[in-house]
């Protein structure tokens, strides 16, 4: 038996038993809502409820404001259905990132916590210092938001601002 | 289990999972060099770019591997190790935009480390039921939270996620029909909750539910575009076909 045998196995079997762990874990929190955490340990462990029990049905949109008044720019914007979106979707990470953290957002203003402890205003914040770097060198005052369109009325109105994380990265 | 079945089955999933992880680490390369701002947001640490970069790249060098040495299955356990090692370290480093898929594919990893380690034969002919239960459970969980939440089998959830630009096509306006959605809601609950009623099922028909199942991740994936729930899944099902013939021996 070969160390690379050893070691191969030492390293699966914990992965495989927190995977099948964070699977009943899941599967036994189904009957109870989205933010059912209960501590710091099991709340990093992957949810395996896909699109449920809350589906993803809105559509996240990140805007940047400069200093000056040139109005809300977009930063990030999903892109329409093409069949290359099939074999390559990179931007998904970035609608699942946006989605991640406006509940995160949420979570922490049900259990009245200050936003800006969390640690998606801090990202949006220093998100904001770069893409003002990139598109305006001289710039410095951002705000960022992300925006949803109303539920139940599937593209039959345009994005209603839910949530905003003001980043004044000066 | 037969043993030529079982390699067969354990090759096609290295196959899925190199390709998986090959496309995973590419895409993740992408965006993470395309938009500068997701470095922040995605990242835990975005000052470590550099380094969950690198390891990105050795994930992707491994996958390569991972294909090109499957068929002699030579030194095809040190790519596999490196790979989990890799995924692990990035996957610490990723704050958000992670999805099940990414830990489905990791479990399949680790499986296929346990498989060609070769230490112990009841370790190799375990493995199947290991990457079945993983799928089983994933079905299950998903079947299930449909099944309890209050939105889901009421029509109004697809037609919710179809009408996102993100996860919405075009051609899809026959589920935004509240009716067609309710009736294609309802099935995917039954589907994904009934999913263990598999192993019961006689040959013919698991022929058919298989490419049923497959049939459903391809249209997802083109739909949704969510490409690495094709892949990490498909390729877990030749250990479900493994674990059938082993139950109906």
């Amino acid at each position: 038996m070969g160390v690379l045998s050893t070691f191969a196995v030492l390293l699966s079997v914990p992965i495989v038993t927190l995977i099948l762990f964070s699977q009943l874990r899941s599967l036994s929190m189904c009957r109870f809502g989205p933010y059912r955490h209960s501590d710091v340990l099991t709340s990093n462990l992957p949810d395996w409820r896909l699109f449920a029990p809350l589906p993803f049905n809105v559509d996240h949109h990140l805007l940047g404001k400069q200093a000056s008044p040139e109005g809300w720019q977009v930063v990030w914007s999903p892109k329409t259905w093409s069949i290359i979106r099939s074999y390559w979707n990179p931007d998904r990470r970035i609608a699942a990132a946006l989605q991640q953290g406006e509940n995160e957002l949420v979570a922490y203003a049900r259990a009245s916590v200050p936003i800006q402890s969390s640690a998606i205003f801090a990202q949006l914040c220093l998100a904001a210092e770069m893409w003002s770097e990139t598109e305006k060198p001289n710039s410095l005052h951002i705000s960022f938001l992300a925006s949803k369109p109303v539920e139940s009325q599937i593209k039959l109105r345009e994005y209603t601002l839910i949530l905003s994380a003001r980043a004044d990265c000066t | 289990m037969n043993t030529e079945m079982l390699q067969l089955a354990m090759k096609i999933t290295g196959y899925g999972c190199a390709i998986a992880s090959g496309l995973g680490s590419a895409e993740w390369l992408f965006i993470l060099r395309t938009h500068r701002f997701a470095t922040a947001l995605l990242l835990r640490k975005p000052h470590r770019s550099s380094y969950v970069t690198t390891l990105l790249w050795v994930r992707m060098m491994c996958a390569l591997a991972i294909a090109f040495l499957l068929p002699s299955q030579e030194f095809l356990l040190a790519p596999l190790s490196i790979s989990v090692v890799a995924s692990i370290i990035v996957y610490w480093n990723i704050s958000k935009g992670l999805e099940v898929a990414d830990f489905f594919l990791l479990g399949m990893l680790a499986c296929l480390c346990l498989y060609y380690s070769h230490i112990e034969e009841m370790i190799a002919t375990t493995t199947p039921w290991i990457i079945a239960s993983m799928a089983v459970l994933s079905y299950e969980t998903a079947g299930w939270s449909k099944f309890f939440s209050p939105i889901w089998g009421t029509g109004e959830a697809l037609r919710g996620i179809i009408g996102t630009t993100t996860f919405g096509a075009p051609f899809t306006i026959l589920v935004r029909s509240p009716k067609i959605s309710k009736i294609v809601e309802k099935l995917v609950i039954s589907l994904e909750c009934g999913y263990v009623t598999i192993f019961l099922l006689p040959e013919r028909l698991l022929i058919l539910v298989v490419l049923l199942w497959m049939l459903f991740h391809l249209s997802v994936a083109i739909i949704m575009g969510l490409n690495l729930f094709f892949l990490s899944y498909a390729s877990a099902y030749p250990s479900i076909v493994l674990v059938w013939s082993s139950l109906h021996q």
